[in-house]
C-alpha cells in the first residue's frame, strides 16, 4: 500500500490514468496513477480539501468475495496500528464501499531494494540505525498482537526521517490462523521464516528473522537465501546456512541470531535495537545515507509536483482490447476463490502457487516466477489502409512523426495522414523534408526551406489542419536556411533542439566553409538558449550530424555520426548545452538508429548487439541483460511505463524492469532470424508487436504475461505504435500501412 | 513551510495562503514567499508579495518582467495579479524549496566546501546564461536562493530596480540585502551583470562562513581568490559570470547535504497534507 512509486516506472513516480479509471473515488479526485496489480491499482489523489493522498484501491471484483474484502479490512486496522512514524499516516478508509479504498500520506522516498540497487550497500552505521528503528515499528506492531508477515525490502520505504513500513497485506492478528492458513504458506519466500515455509506459526519472532533477512539485504545487497525459485527458496530458508557474505565483520554474530532456526534462540526486538545501536545517538538517519540515495530521496520529494500525465485514451471501439486489469468484467457467481484470485492477471499467479492468502499489489518478483501464462487470444488483426509514399532509399525510411491525430510520413514531400482511416489531410503543405520536421507530441515544428541563400533559419509552428507553415516563432540570423545539413532534432514543449549552420550554400551535400552548431531554441521567445558546436564536415558529405534525438527531462540524447559515419552516443545537459558524455555505438548501424532511440529519464538503452542500460547522467553500464547463450545478440530495444522490451536472438521477445534489468517475462523460444533483430518491438497497450521473418507475419505479444499470439501474414517493415490512434503504423519501402493496434 | 502569522494574507489573488516558504523575516529580501492553493485545490504554487517598505507599482513591474522571462535557473512565475488597491503578487508552481539562510539554520552553520563548489557553479551557469540573453538578475542575496532538489532557484528578480530609480542612491533601503548590493548599484547606478557577480561573491561568502562580508581568511582556499574578485569595487575587475563556471561542470544536481533534504522532506509532505478550510466546488458532482 501506499507504495508511492510503482514497479513499473519508479523513475517518474506518476503514471497516467487509463480511460476507464473513475474521476472520482471515495470522496477523491484522482490525479495520476502509481502503480497497479491483479488485486486493485494504487492512485495519487486529491481530497475535497486539496490533500494529496496515496489512495490504495481494491477491485470491485475482487472485493466481492468476503474472505479478500475482511483481509482488506485488516490492512486497513493493521496499517492504523503502525502509526504515521513507522509507517503511511492513514487519513481515511472505507473497506466496506464497492470498491474499497485506503488513503494514507504518500512517502517520500524509494523502497529499500531500489534504493540498494541505486546506491549500493548500505553503510554499516545506516544499517544499524534502519535495523532499530525498523525493531521499534515492528514493536508498534507486536504490542497491538500483530504480525507483519511479509517484510520485505520492497516494504520497507527509505525517507529523510527512516523507514516506513508499508503493506500489510498479509498482516493479520496472532492466533487468528483461519484467514491465511490455507494450506500453504503465505509471504516472500526469500525473506519468509523457516515456520512460515514449513507451514508453522509465524510469530513475532518470525518477524524479526524477517528483519535480518531485511538488514542483510541492506549491508550486503543479497539476502541471505538467495534468490530463485520458490521451492528452492523455501527448502534453504528451512535448512541451509544464511549467507552474509559482504556484510560488514560486526553486523555478522546479530544477524546470525536473527537469522537463526529456531524462533526461541532470536532476539527481540527491543533486544536487537539494543544489539544494533548499543546505547549512543548516532545523530540523523538522513545523516548515514550515501549521498545518492539522499539525492534520489530528494527527487522523490520534489518529484511528486511534477505535473500528471493526461489521461490515456480510450483505444478504438472497433478493435478487440483485450481488458485491461482495471477493467475486468465482474465475474459470474459461483467461482472458486482460486479462480477470482487469478483473474487479475498473470502477476497474481506467483502469489496462488505460494498460497491463496498472499496479497499481491504491486508484485514484482511474483511476475518473474509465475507460472508459464496460457496462451493468449489474439488482437483484431485487419489491415485498415494502405497509402503509397516514396523514400529515398526504401530500404531505411525515415521513422514517421506521431501526433494526436496525425500521422506524418514521408521524407521528401511529407504528407500529412489521418492515422485512423489514411486519407490525406494536407493538400498542398509547406512541410517538405522530414528532417526538418519534429514534433513534441502536440505541435509540429519546421524549419522553413528557401532557395534564397542569404534567408536565415527560420523555426515555426506548422498549422496542422493544412500542413501550412504559420508566421516563425524564431529567426536566427546568423543562421543560413538554404544549408543541407539543417535538422530540427527533436522538440519538447519549452524548446526545440536544432542543427543549424553558417557559411555559403553547397551545391552538393556540406560546404566547405561552413561551420555547424547544436541549438536550443524557446518556443515562447524564439531565442536561443544555448548552442554547441559541432564538428566540420569535409566538403560534398552526405552525412548529416545526427541520426536520432530525444529530449528527455535535463539530458539531450543524441545519435551523432562522424564525417565518416560512425555513430555515437552523445547526452547533453539539456539545460546548458554543456556535453555529458560521448561514446561509439557498436554494433549499430547508423541507419537503422534512425528514430531507434529508446530512452527513459534514468538510462538510455543503445542500438542491436548487446542489451545495456546506460546512466543517462554519466554513460556508465547500470545493469547488462545476459540472454539465453553467451553473447546472445539483441535486436534494438523499447522501452515504456519502465519495462524495456528487445528481441532476442534464437528465443524471442523478452521484457525487463527497465531500472534493474530483472526478466519480467519472455517468450517460449521462437525462431529469430537476423532480420528480426534489425528494428525494435512496437510497443501497444495490452501487446507488443515484432515482426517474425520465420512465419513470414506479425507477431502480438501479451504484454503482461509475454504469451504470443499466432502470426499474422504482413510484409516486413519497421512498425510503430500510435497509441492516441490506435493504430500499428507500418512504414514499407513504397507504402505507409495501418493495422488495429490493441 | 512555516505556519502564517497575524500579519500574514490570507490570500493571494484567488489562492489561499497554506503557509509561510521562509522560517524566519526575510532579512534582505524584497518580497514575502508564500505556499498556496488554487480555489479548486488542484494547483499548488509559490505566491511572491512585495515586503513592507517596497514600493507594489515598481516590485510589480518587475515580478511582470519575470513572468516574460526564461532563463533555466530562475524561479518562474507563471502569474501576476493584484495591484490598485490590493498587493501585486506574482506565482508559479510550487517545488520544495529552501531558501539559502534556513538551510544555513538546518544544517547548523556554513555549508560543506562541496556543496558550495556545486553551488557555485550551479548559480554562475545561471547568471551566464541570462547575462548572454542580456538579462541581469539585479537582486541576488541568499534570500533570493532556493535550494531545491533540483538544484538552485532565483527569486526576487529586479529586487535593486524595485527598490528605487536608478540614479537615486539605494544604501540601506528595504527589500536590499547591503552586502549584496555592489558599490556602483548603491550609488544608484543601473544594475548591470557585473553587480549579479560581485552579489554572486557575497552570496558564495555567505554560504561557506554564514555572512555575505567575510574576512578573507574566512573563506575556505578555493574560493578566496574567485570571491575576492566578485567583490572588487570596480566593477571592471570583478570576473565575468561564465569565467565562474567551473571546466568540466559538475554533474547530476548540486548535492544537498541531510538535514537539507530532511527540511524539503517535510515541507514536501506538510505541503501534500495541507488542507483548505472549505471543500472544493467538484465535490457532490
Amino acid at each position: 500500500m501506499l507504495t508511492p512509486l510503482t514497479p513499473l516506472t519508479p523513475l517518474t513516480p506518476l503514471l497516467p490514468l487509463t480511460h476507464d479509471d473513475p474521476h472520482t473515488l471515495g470522496g477523491h479526485r484522482l490525479v495520476a496513477r502509481l502503480g497497479s496489480g491483479g488485486m486493485g491499482t494504487v492512485y495519487l489523489a486529491r481530497s475535497a480539501t486539496g490533500r494529496t493522498v496515496a489512495l490504495k484501491t481494491m477491485h470491485a471484483h475482487i472485493a466481492a468475495d468476503p474472505a479478500v474484502r475482511t483481509r482488506f479490512r485488516l490492512e486497513v486496522d493493521a496499517a492504523r496500528v503502525m502509526g504515521p512514524v513507522h509507517g503511511a499516516r492513514v487519513f481515511d478508509a472505507d473497506p466496506l464501499a464497492e470498491t474499497p479504498w485506503l488513503a494514507t500520506e504518500y512517502v517520500l522516498g524509494p523502497p529499500l531494494d531500489e534504493a540498494v540497487s541505486l546506491a549500493g550497500p548500505l553503510p554499516e552505521p545506516a544499517v544499524r540505525a534502519l535495523g532499530a528503528l525498523l525493531c521499534a515499528a515492528l514493536a508498534q506492531l507486536h504490542a497491538s498482537d500483530v504480525v507483519h508477515r511479509d517484510l520485505k525490502p520492497s516494504n520497507v520505504m527509505i525517507t529523510a526521517d527512516g523507514p516506513k513500513v508499508i503493506d500489510f497485506g498479509i498482516a493479520r492478528a496472532l492466533g487468528d490462523d483461519h484467514l491465511t492458513h490455507t494450506g500453504t504458506a503465505a509471504g516472500t519466500p526469500a525473506f519468509m521464516s523457516p515456520e512460515q515455509a514449513t507451514g508453522l506459526e509465524h510469530t513475532s519472532a518470525g518477524d524479526v528473522f524477517a528483519l535480518g533477512g531485511v538488514l542483510t539485504y541492506a549491508a550486503s545487497g543479497h539476502g541471505p537465501f538467495g534468490s530463485g525459485r520458490h521451492a528452492d527458496l523455501m527448502y534453504r530458508v528451512r535448512h541451509a546456512d544464511p549467507d552474509l557474505t559482504g556484510v560488514p565483520a560486526a553486523l555478522v554474530p546479530v544477524l546470525t541470531r536473527c537469522l537463526g532456526k529456531d524462533p526461541a534462540g532470536r532476539p527481540t526486538t527491543s533486544g536487537l535495537a539494543a544489539l544494533l545501536h548499543p546505547g549512543q545517538d548516532g545523530g540523523s538517519f538522513a545523516g548515514h545515507l550515501p549521498q545518492p540515495l539522499l539525492m534520489e530521496i530528494a527527487r522523490r520529494v520534489g518529484g511528486v509536483w511534477n505535473a500528471p500525465p493526461p489521461r490515456l485514451p480510450a483505444p478504438p471501439e472497433h478493435t478487440l482490447t483485450p481488458p485491461l486489469p482495471s477493467s475486468t468484467p465482474p465475474p459470474p457467481s459461483g467461482l472458486s476463490r482460486r479462480r477470482l484470485l487469478t483473474l487479475g492477471g498473470g502477476s497474481l499467479l506467483g502469489a496462488a502457487a505460494v498460497g491463496a492468502g498472499a496479497w499481491a499489489w504491486l508484485d514484482r518478483e511474483d511476475s518473474t516466477t509465475a507460472k508459464p501464462p496460457a496462451p493468449s487470444k489474439d488482437p483484431a488483426w485487419d489491415l485498415l489502409w494502405q497509402e503509397p509514399v516514396s523514400y529515398a532509399d526504401p530500404r531505411i525510411p525515415p521513422a514517421p512523426l506521431l501526433l494526436n491525430g496525425l500521422l506524418l510520413v514521408g521524407e521528401y514531400g511529407v504528407k500529412g495522414l489521418d492515422p485512423a482511416t489514411g486519407a490525406a489531410k494536407w493538400a498542398d503543405p509547406d512541410v517538405y523534408f522530414m528532417r526538418r520536421t519534429t514534433t513534441d507530441g502536440t505541435k509540429v515544428y519546421a524549419a522553413d526551406y528557401t532557395l534564397d541563400e542569404a534567408d536565415p533559419l527560420r523555426v515555426s509552428t506548422v498549422d496542422t489542419a493544412t500542413g501550412k507553415l504559420n508566421a516563425p516563432f524564431s529567426e536566427l540570423k546568423d543562421l543560413r536556411a538554404i544549408l543541407y545539413g539543417t535538422q530540427l532534432l527533436c522538440a519538447t514543449a519549452e524548446a526545440v533542439y536544432l542543427a543549424g549552420g553558417r557559411g555559403t550554400h553547397a551545391r552538393d551535400g556540406f560546404g566547405k566553409d561552413q561551420t555547424w552548431f547544436l541549438l536550443k531554441v524557446d518556443t515562447r521567445s524564439g531565442g536561443r538558449l544555448w548552442e554547441v558546436p559541432l564538428p566540420a564536415r569535409p566538403a560534398a558529405s552526405p552525412h548529416l550530424h545526427f541520426l536520432s534525438a530525444r529530449a528527455v527531462g535535463k539530458h539531450l540524447v543524441l545519435v551523432q555520426q562522424s564525417a565518416d559515419a560512425e555513430p555515437r552516443l552523445v547526452v547533453h545537459d539539456a539545460r546548458t548545452g554543456r556535453a555529458l558524455w560521448d561514446k561509439p555505438l557498436q554494433g549499430a548501424q547508423p541507419v537503422l538508429n534512425r528514430a531507434h532511440l529508446a530512452v527513459d529519464d534514468r538510462h538510455v538503452y543503445p542500438g542491436a548487439g548487446e542489451l545495456v542500460a546506460l546512466g543517462l547522467a554519466d554513460g556508465k553500464p547500470v545493469w547488462r541483460f545476459e540472454g539465453l547463450t553467451p553473447k546472445a545478440r539483441f535486436g534494438p530495444p523499447a522501452v515504456q511505463d519502465g519495462v524495456v522490451y528487445a528481441v532476442e536472438e534464437n528465443r524471442g521477445l523478452v521484457a525487463l524492469d527497465a531500472v534493474s534489468g530483472a526478466l519480467r517475462w519472455a517468450e517460449k523460444s521462437r525462431a529469430v532470424g537476423p532480420e528480426d533483430l534489425a528494428t525494435p518491438p512496437a510497443v501497444g497497450i495490452s501487446y507488443v508487436y515484432t515482426y517474425a521473418g520465420a512465419s513470414s507475419g506479425l507477431v502480438a505479444t501479451d504484454i503482461r504475461t509475454g504469451a504470443v499470439s499466432h502470426p499474422f501474414k504482413a510484409a516486413r517493415a519497421r512498425y510503430f505504435a500510435d497509441a492516441s490512434a490506435g493504430r500499428l503504423i507500418a512504414i514499407g519501402g513504397e507504402y505507409v500501412a495501418a493495422y488495429p493496434l490493441a | 513551510m512555516d505556519a502564517t502569522r497575524l500579519d500574514d494574507p490570507r490570500r493571494t489573488g484567488p489562492h489561499t495562503v497554506l503557509g509561510r516558504l521562509d522560517d524566519q523575516n526575510e532579512h534582505g529580501s524584497a518580497e514575502r514567499r508564500f505556499i498556496v492553493r488554487s480555489p479548486d485545490g488542484d494547483r499548488t504554487l509559490l505566491a511572491r508579495l512585495p515586503r513592507p517598505g517596497v514600493d507594489p507599482t515598481r516590485w510589480a513591474i518587475e515580478a511582470e518582467g519575470a513572468r516574460r522571462l526564461s532563463v533555466p535557473g530562475f524561479l518562474p512565475v507563471g502569474e501576476v495579479g493584484g495591484g490598485g488597491a490590493e498587493l501585486p503578487w506574482c506565482a508559479g508552481p510550487y517545488v520544495p524549496a529552501l531558501p539559502l539562510p534556513d538551510a544555513l539554520r538546518a544544517h547548523g552553520g556554513p555549508l560543506p566546501d562541496p556543496v558550495v563548489r556545486a553551488l557555485g557553479a550551479a548559480l554562475a551557469r545561471t547568471l551566464a546564461t541570462a547575462h548572454a540573453q542580456g538579462v541581469p538578475h539585479a537582486g541576488l542575496s541568499p534570500a533570493a536562493v532556493l535550494l531545491t532538489a533540483d538544484g538552485p532557484l532565483l527569486s526576487g528578480f529586479g529586487a535593486v530596480r524595485a527598490a528605487a530609480p536608478d540614479g537615486e542612491p539605494r544604501s540601506g533601503l528595504p527589500g536590499l540585502d547591503s552586502g549584496c548590493l555592489a558599490p556602483e548599484q548603491a550609488a544608484g547606478g543601473r544594475p548591470r551583470p557585473p553587480g549579479d557577480v560581485y552579489a554572486l561573491g557575497a552570496v558564495l561568502a555567505y554560504a561557506a562562513t554564514g555572512h555575505t562580508v567575510p574576512e578573507r581568511a574566512e573563506l575556505p582556499s578555493f574560493l578566496r581568490e574567485p570571491v575576492t574578485a566578485c567583490l572588487s569595487r570596480d566593477p571592471e575587475r570583478r570576473p565575468q559570470a561564465h569565467q565562474l563556471v567551473p571546466h568540466p561542470e559538475p554533474a547530476g544536481p548540486m548535492p544537498l547535504p541531510a538535514p537539507v533534504v530532511v527540511a524539503l522532506a517535510h515541507q514536501s509532505a506538510r505541503v501534500l497534507a495541507a488542507e483548505l478550510h472549505f471543500p472544493a466546488p467538484w465535490t457532490g458532482h
